[in-house]
């Protein structure tokens, strides 16, 4: 277990994160949102020791070893080197035997799809691959901790649902994971928990169902129905946007205009769509990063 | 304070030491003195390898002018490929990652090992080519010249050189750790080998002229202080214990004085170097890393 206490760091007079709290256990996955400059970076570096909090106190659960894997925004290996030797030489730091280490690449570069063989050197790797070398030298001595900064930029779909499966395969086998992305929909894939910081503020915190609530089913989403004057008027309903001749979608106050609404259109007959849902993390996201 | 990863150190050391013995540029310093002195050989005086020339009279005079120059010459080579590996893991953009399971003080303090590592091969290619030359051509001199010197000053000075190189070294990693594209490698040694060169060429006037030196009088007192502080007494004391003009026992007192010296410097550059490796903005690294901003900042 890992735990944030009122965490907060000042470079000068510039807060980069104020009084950070959460809690991890094993085998749970937190996912740092937040725009560019909001905190994510300097919260990885707290977390592993690089520099100290201001404020606040990171308390590690003593049991833990506290081996951590982690995968910097900037990506980077030794471009000369070839992923055998650049993989076993972080393994023997991380005191792994040279034949078990070498069993796990060809193992990882195998579940990670990497295109190449063991001896390539780097240089010779697409960007993609560069990085899928780069998360397996993170996971490949079972860390207790995946610290992963932007993981999925620069993968395409395919690697990125590859990236998906390692990162629960991890999660499975009990390691803590903290993630920031810019990609909601992995985040609502992955996350147990989400935080988003703003300017080192925390603006959201919580797991993905209580978040959702926190904004209720305030979208709706209606198709076939043309009687664009009576939506317009309708009160309750706010930033209503439409769409072909007869589609529309729309903010609502509350949840309960959606039920109102719903009574009052179906009156004036069918129609085939009447979709009340959560709004999409994206725009929870823009609307907490304004 | 937290401890050092002696087996991480190992690790990392044999890796520099294995990657940079590969290198065209150790190779060539390896064999280009090798090459110069066999050609040289060539034209060497008869009389002067017949022993015509007293080399008895000047033995520990020359050793004793030696120290420093090696100490300056090991500098240039040593200093810039420590420069470059340094460079190395920042522009590969590695050095965050690295940093997140290997500790700063473990990061400089292997890559200061494997250098020393390409040092000690350096030496000994060079001791067993002097034994090989002095069977193989028969020169008394060489000889001569080993049995002049005193092993106990002998031994003095060989330790004296790898404790100039621990701070040496450490300063130049400090500057290199600033360092935001490979091409500012060659500013991050400008501190060092200036220093080197001055300390280089106090240590040989020492050497010429050290008839001044009294270990007992204000003088004398003061030089010690001056001296202890790492490196400045490994380029000018071995000169005054060669010379016989300082004793051996004050000698290992100023020395043991500058480790223990060095290794609190060391410590306070690892943050510095932790901090450096950190940092991507680009700006004059030489400023950049005197000014204690990892205090500031971190």
């Amino acid at each position: 277990m890992i735990e944030f206490k009122n965490v907060s760091k000042n470079f000068g007079n510039f807060n980069a994160v104020s009084n950070l709290s959460f809690k991890l256990n094993k085998g749970e996955i937190l996912s740092l949102i937040g725009q560019n400059g909001a905190g994510k970076s300097t919260t990885f570096h707290m977390l592993l020791d690089f520099i100290k909090p201001t404020k606040g106190q990171i308390i590690w659960n003593k049991n833990l070893k506290r081996t951590i894997g982690y995968m910097p925004e900037e990506r980077g290996l030794y471009p000369k080197e070839s992923i055998k030797n650049q993989i076993l030489y972080f393994a023997a730091l991380h005191g792994m035997h040279k034949s078990k280490a070498y069993v796990e690449l060809k193992k990882w570069m195998n579940k990670l799809n990497v295109v190449g063989e063991p001896n390539d050197h780097i240089e010779s790797l697409s960007k993609g691959n560069a990085q899928k070398v780069q998360l397996i030298a993170c996971l490949m001595f079972s860390p207790e901790l995946l610290i992963l900064d932007e993981p999925f930029s620069g993968l395409d779909p395919v690697n990125a649902d590859l990236l998906i499966k390692a990162i629960l395969e991890a999660k499975n086998n009990g390691t803590m994971i903290i993630f920031s992305t810019h990609n909601m929909e992995n985040v609502e894939k992955l996350s147990d928990y989400i935080i988003m910081l703003s300017h080192g503020k925390t603006v959201l915190k919580g797991d993905i169902h209580s978040i959702y609530k926190q904004f209720g089913r305030t979208r709706l989403s209606i198709e076939g129905y043309k009687n664009i004057k009576l939506l317009e008027d309708f009160p309750g309903i706010k930033n209503i946007d439409f769409y072909k001749d007869d589609c529309a979608n729309m903010e609502l106050e509350n949840e309960n205009v959606g039920k109102t609404l719903f009574n009052k259109i179906s009156e004036d007959g069918y129609v085939p769509v009447f979709d009340q849902h959560y709004p999409s993390l994206d725009s929870i996201f823009k609307l907490k990063a304004k | 304070m937290n401890k050092i990863n002696y087996k991480q150190v190992f690790i990392i050391a044999m890796y520099e030491f294995k990657n940079s013995c590969k290198s065209f540029s150790y190779f060539t310093s390896l064999l280009f003195p090798i090459v110069i002195f066999c050609s040289f050989d060539k034209y060497i005086n008869n009389d002067f390898k017949n022993k015509t020339i007293n080399i008895t009279k000047y033995a520990s005079q020359i050793f004793a002018i030696s120290i420093p120059i090696i100490i300056f010459a090991i500098s240039i080579l040593y200093i810039s490929a420590l420069a470059n590996l340094i460079a190395r893991d920042k522009s590969s953009k590695m050095s965050e990652m690295f940093l997140s399971f290997v500790g700063a003080k473990e990061q400089l303090l292997g890559k200061i090992m494997g250098i020393y590592f390409l040092i000690v091969i350096q030496f000994i290619v060079f001791t067993l080519f002097v034994i090989v030359y002095t069977f193989y051509t028969n020169t008394p001199v060489v000889i001569d010249f080993i049995n002049n010197i005193n092993l106990s000053n002998l031994a003095y000075s060989i330790i004296n050189i790898f404790v100039s190189f621990l701070l040496l070294f450490t300063w130049t990693a400090e500057f290199a750790s600033y360092i935001t594209d490979s091409s500012q490698t060659i500013v991050a040694t400008i501190p060092t080998m200036l220093f080197a060169a001055m300390a280089c060429i106090q240590g040989v006037f020492f050497s010429v002229n050290s008839n001044w030196f009294e270990a007992f009088s204000i003088y004398g007192i003061i030089f010690f202080l001056a001296a202890s502080f790492p490196p400045v007494g490994t380029f000018v004391v071995p000169s005054l214990i060669l010379n016989n003009v300082m004793p051996i026992w004050e000698a290992y007192i100023i020395l043991l004085i500058q480790l223990i010296i060095s290794s609190i410097l060391f410590n306070s550059a690892a943050k510095r170097y932790k901090y450096g490796l950190l940092n991507h903005k680009k700006s004059n690294i030489i400023l950049k890393a005197m000014n204690d901003e990892f205090k500031k900042k971190g």
